[in-house]
């Protein structure tokens, strides 16, 4: 199957030296999943599909590298806006895990699945075509079949926990431990767009046998580790192994060139270079990060040359809201509006999410997949600045076309197929809603 | 009454250009014609007709848009190869020319040379040396942050410009001294060939006193013909402009 779009103007970041915006009208054709060329010109005839880009932007599908899908759907509401001091920080332990606690036990299997499309449809809707997603196990098929059904290319990380800590198991309603067990380094299997892998929370559910696993599979694949998310964390971290929560991952040899970081915006100079002399990445959520009125250091790890990613945590799912957010966010943190611009934060939704997931991704490049975004910027007026007005303007109403692997999987008529998941997993959520109001709300 | 605001033409080894040279790094960000426009008009109201791409900087197709606004023989654009084989310089040089449009480039580098890697450039070199033959280069030279390496092209018979950053502060050179750039930069002036500096203003780190840093480049006017300054708009030339023109008329004025 070949596929052309034709007459748009391709926006995509090149890396020649050093990366740089690279805007050209240019036609695209797709073969076999994957960009074969890019010229002013190639003829319909060379295609199976033409697809008339005239008058739109072609970009890059966005990259989500750390999203809580499930989490986002069912926490709304929950979480914002609640002051924190009572809440160690962090609402992960008091609302997020014991909400999916329950839903995990309550749902039936297609009822999270109904959750599942529902949040995955609305990240596609607005520009994510890759999304690794943050799950507990008892959900991963369920958004392992939707990513299956929609065609978004999905990396489903099941979060492992180990038994015996008090913050696994207070109460009852904190985490509900999965055996740490010796599954974790069986290896990525993927099945077409979606590929299944383990990820771990950080020190304070973290076991040694967990860590030593953990460390054994980041050898072949990538390792998802929250690390350095609060203050909580980080004092337990320095209680229980007198060291930060990254030189706890480090020294357990947890952090390599395929590990990549959760959330970490608790770190010091020295955490960073611990992360950039092992060619780790991190993925930061601004959204999150404001939410929880916590620092956004992404400008911090450029600096000290990490590649740093963006994904949504449990807030929500939208890329579009957090590329804007991580703009914001970076020039709040550092008082300066010329840092963390449009092209920054774009940079970090495509091409860093592809880098950390080894992935070839987040380009406009002959040899990459051809995951693209087809934007009608009519609203986006005046359009001299693209990439600024597509950061800071743009909502899931410009984005026309959305394809994964050269198939198009979402066109706005998708937005009936939308309304029919969002009803479905409502009944779902009020079930969960329901149940967790008579324990944990 | 003041004059308009035009940049002087000065020699840069055998060619005829504008003492302010347009960076075009930071115009990537817009649309290619309205990039093209603000070249052109750069060209027009400012005499800024000489223009620095490179396809590492995302903006051949505003360069290309430019090209189209204005006589081409009235335009000097500058890009560059990174290539060291034959075969990576054939390849960047094809390439460029037909993302900017045009039958030939006015100059053509070496990109950003790194110290101990000159000979390393020389089959590069060979294929720009054949293209000025063929008409599709009409002046060949080099880039680089090593005051070794300015000080290898100033006694290369082939290369006709070398292009170096150069600021009070010596940020941005990666190998030697501030003083031994300028050295090599006056012994590369001494030896015939166009001087061109970068990184004025630090790649922004001297944006907080522009005028005094292009006022401390100026002064080194004897061996500098031209000064490549990166901006967005023309609102950021004209400010880069005038306080040039102001530092250079001073300079005359003193002597």
């Amino acid at each position: 199957m070949r596929t052309l779009v034709r007459n748009g103007l391709v926006i995509s970041l090149i890396h020649e030296g050093y990366h740089s915006i690279k805007m050209k009208y240019a036609d695209l054709l797709i073969e076999n999943g994957a960009f074969a060329d890019i010229r002013e010109s190639i003829p319909a005839s060379a295609a199976d599909e033409v697809i008339d880009a005239a008058g739109k932007w072609v970009l890059p599908g966005l990259v989500n590298t750390g999203a809580s899908l499930i989490a986002a759907k069912l926490c709304g509401g929950l979480i914002a806006d609640y002051p924190r001091q009572n809440w160690q920080g962090s609402m992960l332990y008091h609302r997020v895990l014991p909400m999916l606690r329950i839903a995990d036990g309550l749902l039936t299997p297609e009822e999270k699945r109904d959750l599942a499309r529902w949040a995955l449809a609305d990240a596609l809707a607005a520009g994510t075509t890759a999304v690794v997603d943050l799950e507990r196990p008892g959900f991963a098929d369920a958004v392992s079949q939707a990513a299956k059904e929609l065609g978004v290319r999905a990396y489903v990380v099941s979060m492992r926990t180990a038994c015996g800590f008090p913050e696994a198991e207070q109460d009852g309603r904190l985490l509900c431990p999965e055996p740490a067990g010796g599954e974790f380094a069986a290896g990525a299997a993927a099945d077409g767009t979606v590929s299944r892998l383990d990820g771990l929370y950080s020190v304070e559910t973290t076991s040694g046998d967990l860590w030593r696993l953990a460390a054994q599979a980041a050898e072949t694949q990538p390792l998802f580790l929250y690390s350095g998310y609060s203050r909580y964390e980080e004092s337990l971290s320095r209680v229980r192994y007198g060291k930060s929560p990254v030189a706890a991952a480090g020294d357990a040899g947890a952090l390599t060139g395929r590990t990549v970081l959760l959330q970490s915006v608790f770190t010091d100079f020295y955490d960073r270079e611990r992360i950039r002399t092992a060619g780790a990445s991190v993925a930061l959520s601004a959204v999150s990060a404001m939410q929880d009125a916590l620092p956004f250091p992404a400008v911090a790890f450029l600096r000290q040359d990490i590649n740093t990613a963006l994904g949504t945590g449990y807030y929500g799912v939208s890329m579009l809201e957090e590329m804007k957010a991580a703009a914001f966010g970076a020039k709040l943190q550092t008082g300066n509006a010329a840092q963390y611009q449009a092209s920054d934060a774009f940079y970090a939704a495509t091409i860093a999410g592809a880098q950390a997931l080894g992935e070839p991704l987040g380009r406009i490049e002959p040899g990459f997949k051809a995951d693209l975004l087809i934007v009608n910027p009519a609203r986006l007026r005046p359009h001299n600045y693209p990439l600024i007005n597509f950061v800071y303007g743009a909502s899931p109403d410009e984005i026309e076309t959305a394809l994964v692997g050269g198939r198009t999987v979402r066109t706005r008529e998708c937005a009936g197929r939308d309304a029919a998941f969002a009803e479905a997993a409502e009944r779902a959520a009020a079930r969960a809603w329901a149940k967790a109001r008579e324990t944990v709300l | 009454m003041q004059g308009p605001l035009r940049a002087r033409r000065v020699k840069l080894g055998p060619l005829a250009v504008s003492q302010v040279c347009f960076g075009t790094e930071h115009i990537n960000r817009s649309v290619p014609e309205y990039g093209g426009d603000i070249l052109a008009d750069a060209a027009r109201l400012h005499g800024v007709f000489f223009w620095d791409t490179d396809n590492a900087y995302g903006s051949h197709t505003q360069v290309a848009a430019g090209l189209k606004k204005q006589p081409r023989d009235q335009i000097v654009v500058c890009s560059k190869t990174y290539g060291r084989s034959r075969e990576e310089a054939e390849y960047d040089l094809e390439r460029t020319l037909r993302e900017l449009d045009t039958p030939y480039l006015d100059l053509c580098l070496l990109h950003e040379v790194a110290a101990g890697t000159f000979d390393e450039k020389l089959p590069a070199l060979e294929v720009l040396l054949r293209a000025k033959a063929e008409g599709k280069v009409r002046a060949v030279g080099l880039s680089t942050h090593s005051a070794g390496i300015v000080s290898r092209g100033a006694d290369c018979e082939g290369i006709e410009v070398v292009c170096a950053p150069f600021n009070r502060e010596g940020s941005r050179i990666e190998e030697g001294t501030l003083p031994e750039m300028e050295a090599a930069l006056k012994k590369a002036h001494r030896n015939g060939k166009g001087v061109y500096v970068i990184k004025v203003l630090g790649k922004g780190e001297l944006t907080y006193d522009i005028r005094g840093a292009l006022e401390w480049a100026v002064e080194r006017g004897d061996f500098i013909d031209v000064y490549n300054l990166g901006v967005a708009n023309l609102s950021e030339l004209r400010q880069n402009l005038a306080a040039v023109n102001d530092c250079c008329r001073r300079r005359e004025g003193g002597r």
